[in-house]
């Protein structure tokens, strides 16, 4: 039977002298590892929680590397310069929990130094566990190839593009191996010269002695040539019967002769050159467009600042002007796939750069073999001389200006019909020294009978050489080829098979994504989103917007709506890659989400993320108490983070879910209630107010958060005695006056509430004070929303509760 | 949502090495070369290019003595 391995969630977080975190910082999970929402105001060090992470598993914090700070911001910099730093973490799966401190050195070490621990951190550290605000849009605003790099990256796929670019690499190298195109041409020629003089290409050895025979046969040699030892046999006739010195000039002439005759083969084929610098005139014909290749690297760079918000938010990083990042990311990348293009047409043009040169090279080897060849003080090859010599020189020149122009891409200075014109006078050369060449060995050959010997034994022996060269080529192009031919069987059997696996990845992905987005943004336009491979080398979202096929995102989509497309990109990562963890973290991602698409957001992880433990951060109060509403019951546990010089960031006790953790105190006998009770009569007051729009004086931002409950009661009273509210004289404001001082003073330093039957008093006079104006029935409170000016009402959503209020 | 087994890269690349390495339909020599530098994690582009060129002067050796 299968054990289903148990996946981990978190027990408790300490962080102490860690970023933001001076003072131990502790977090706790309970038993059944709950999930948690984390309220801190913007700087109140929520990201600290975040960074610990990372850096427990990572070694590293990602975004500050970026920035070139590196270890040095780790430490808490009003933390004891002696003490270590902590994060330490406790699991479900005791087994894995373990502190890790950062000694003042920087040095970072974890207390664990079990095997499996070592293997959980490295698993862990190819999951996806954490999500910032700032990497949200990263992925989706990315060119599609750095998309496919990065999905595969995410995916623990990287390898796969490791192992593809070296099989790729590998066959291309070999298919261009000069030395297999030098075995190919070498063939080539020879079964051509075959043709010419025998009539047939020499293929076997038999074939070969049959030709020597008959060529023997005229002279009627004592042995007849049927295998090597009768060949060996015949040719030493052949040599005592023939003067060796004539013999060695006639045969350097017959040489000379046919290296000249390749030399002419190769000049005969200059578009070899010439296709390559007709493509670069073509080329650099616009120039801005080269340089413009440089930009590249500039406009990445510039899109990866304005992603990351380098100097602020819709801020050029270069002009420092307001600009619209999303269109501007959108004109950057498709300025870079354009260049991208551009680079690969050089690239190609680079390529044919590469042959042109190795053909050039090949030729001046033919002219260095053609003036070995020959005859020295021999006044009839000075001109010939004369002209390989400037052939050579040519050569140089023009290899010399295409290594230079091309890398400034300027003008090679090289006029395609000019080099064409440069091989006719060697041309015309060999044309007239050819029939000399044949006289002189005519001449050397002496009688008939000599000649005629001397011809055959300088055919016979040129012969079997060039066979035995060719059988040597045979043999290695035959190696060659199965090399290449299995290379690149493997090479295409591993690209279908990484496609495939990437596709199956892919539509698992897009089915996730899909059903995500669309639980997050119901009825909306865009329908049927999923990753695609776009090519070989790239990924891209397709989407259906309004009925009609459509990419990339940034297309149609809105901040907002891309936002989301992020976020569902990162949960359905989580779903399909996480192995070994069973948490995550959003730290701070709904901030850019429309209201509307909120509660759909908490409705989506309660059904597919029911079994996760998540830890959710945000800075927005009234998002925080909505999420509060929603998840309670899914046992989730809220806390406040703030953050001061001395204690850096500390927790706070909610107000959200503090009834429920009085009740659980008071049950408990705990008699340390002056705060929470302080603070659920300022959460309430403050409900009450800003339902009946009872007027305070105005505050900034956070001040106005921070009300307390004196200020409030007094702005609630002069509220209900202006609109002649027949509550405003009722006991329970009156007794509300005695507990607002009694929680104000037990809660600050002052010795607690006394016994039991206090605490129970204050808490029964705050409720009876908030059903004053709280609805049993919806749970709402009277508001202004609902007046009734004619029935000088006011009262709760569903009516049942309503106070009088003398309008105006 | 049906849920399925993900292989991750590594998986797949030893699966698909193995598999060649099995295949009689590949040249025993390519097949063996690969899977040895595979297994030794020195597949790059470098040591294939010297065992190619090491392979064909063997043969080439061979044929000729």
């Amino acid at each position: 039977m299968s054990v289903r391995k148990l996946m981990n969630k978190i027990r408790k977080i300490l962080i102490e002298g860690f970023r933001g975190a001076n003072a131990p910082l502790e977090l706790k999970f309970g038993k059944r590892n709950s999930s948690m929402a984390i309220y801190g105001d913007n700087g109140g060090g929520k990201s600290t929680i975040t960074d610990a992470i990372e850096w427990y598993f990572a070694d590293r914090i990602k975004y500050l590397w970026k920035e070139d700070c590196q270890k040095d911001c780790l430490r808490n910099t009003k933390f004891p310069k002696d003490r270590d730093s902590i994060v330490s973490l406790e699991f479900s799966n005791a087994g894995l929990s373990s502190e890790k401190t950062l000694t003042p050195a920087l040095r970072g070490r974890f207390s664990n130094s079990d095997d499996t621990f070592k293997k959980y951190i490295k698993q862990s550290n190819k999951e996806r566990l954490f999500l910032r605000y700032n990497d949200i849009l990263r992925f989706i605003l990315k060119t599609k190839g750095e998309k496919r790099s990065e999905l595969l990256e995410i995916i623990g796929f990287g390898q796969l593009d490791e192992t593809r670019a070296i099989l790729v690499k590998s066959c291309n190298e070999l298919e261009k191996d000069s030395r297999f195109k030098e075995v190919r041409n070498r063939i080539d020629e020879i079964d051509s010269y075959f043709l010419e003089e025998f009539g047939e290409v020499i293929s076997d050895d038999m074939t070969l002695f049959q030709k020597v025979d008959e060529l023997l046969r005229p002279l009627k040699l004592e042995n007849k040539v049927i295998d090597k030892s009768s060949y060996e046999k015949a040719i030493d006739e052949l040599k005592t019967k023939t003067d060796i010195e004539k013999l060695e000039k006639i045969s350097k002439l017959s040489d000379l002769k046919k290296e000249l005759n390749k030399l002419t083969k190769k000049l005969e084929k200059p578009e070899e050159i010439t296709d390559f610098l007709k493509d670069y005139e073509e080329l650099i014909k616009n120039k801005d467009k080269i340089k413009k290749k440089d930009l590249i690297l500039l406009l990445e760079k510039g899109r990866k600042l304005i992603e990351e918000k380098f100097v602020g938010v819709n801020i050029c990083p270069l002009c420092l002007n307001r600009i619209d990042s999303c269109l501007v990311i959108e004109q950057l990348v498709e300025r870079i796939n354009e260049l991208e293009d551009l680079n690969k047409e050089l690239q190609e043009v680079k390529s044919e750069k590469t042959e042109a040169l190795q053909n050039i090279s090949a030729i001046k080897q033919a002219v260095i073999k053609s003036e070995e060849k020959i005859l020295k003080d021999d006044e009839d090859f000075e001109s010939l001389s004369e002209k390989l010599t400037s052939l050579k020189q040519t050569l140089d020149k023009n290899h010399s200006n295409i290594e230079t122009g091309f890398s400034k891409f300027i003008d090679l200075q090289i006029d395609s019909e000019s080099l064409e014109e440069s091989f006719n006078p060697i041309k015309l050369e060999v044309t007239e020294i050819t029939p000399i060449i044949d006289k002189k060995i005519s001449d050397l050959s002496g009688d008939e009978e000599q000649k005629k010997r001397y011809d055959i034994h300088e055919k016979i022996t040129y012969m079997k050489k060039t066979y035995d060269d060719n059988e040597k080529m045979k043999k290695e192009l035959e190696i060659f080829e199965r090399q290449y031919k299995t290379l690149s069987e493997i090479k295409e059997r591993f690209v279908k098979k990484q496609a495939k696996v990437l596709e199956a990845v892919l539509n698992a992905i897009s089915g996730d994504i899909d059903v995500f987005y669309r639980i997050i943004n119901p009825q909306e336009g865009v329908k049927n989103i999923r990753l695609e491979l776009i090519g070989e080398d790239g990924i891209e979202f397709k989407y259906v917007f309004h009925g009609k096929e459509s990419h990339p995102p940034l297309k149609y989509l809105s901040e907002s709506h891309l936002n989301c497309l992020g976020i569902c990109l990162f949960l359905s990562s989580v779903k399909l890659f996480n192995k070994e963890n069973k948490f995550l973290i959003l730290d701070d991602v709904i901030t850019s989400f429309d209201k509307d698409h909120r509660m759909p957001f908490l409705r989506l992880l309660q059904e597919h993320f029911a079994d996760y433990q998540i830890l959710l951060f945000t800075h927005e109060r009234f998002w925080y108490e909505l999420i509060n509403k929603e998840m309670k019951e899914f046992s989730w546990s809220f806390n406040d983070v703030s953050w001061s010089i001395g204690d850096g960031i500390q927790l706070e006790t909610s107000v959200v879910g503090i009834k429920e953790r009085i009740q659980q105190k008071i049950d408990r006998g705990e008699l340390e209630l002056g705060n929470d009770l302080r603070k659920l009569l300022e959460h309430i007051l403050k409900d009450i107010c800003y339902n009946l729009k009872a007027k305070v004086e105005f505050c900034y931002n956070d001040s106005n958060e921070k009300r307390m409950s004196g200020e409030l009661l007094s702005a609630l009273r002069s509220r209900l005695n202006k609109q002649k509210c027949d509550i405003r004289d009722s006991s329970a404001i009156k007794r509300i006056e005695t507990t607002k001082w009694l929680t104000s003073y037990t809660s600050h330093d002052s010795p607690p509430l006394e016994s039991k039957g206090d605490i129970l008093q204050v808490r029964k006079d705050i409720e009876v004070f908030e059903n004053l104006f709280l609805c049993p029935e919806c749970n709402k409170y009277t508001s202004l929303e609902y007046a009734d000016s004619a029935g000088k009402k006011v009262k709760c959503r569903c009516g049942n509760k309503e106070i009088s209020w003398a309008f105006a | 949502m049906s849920r399925q087994i993900i292989s991750s890269g590594e998986e797949v690349v030893n699966e698909f090495f193995n598999e060649v390495y099995q295949d009689d339909t590949l040249d025993k020599k390519i097949r063996e070369l690969l899977y040895q530098l595979y297994k030794k994690g020195k597949l790059n582009t470098k040591q294939i290019r010297k065992k190619l060129e090491e392979q064909r002067k063997d043969e080439c050796e061979e044929t000729h003595e």
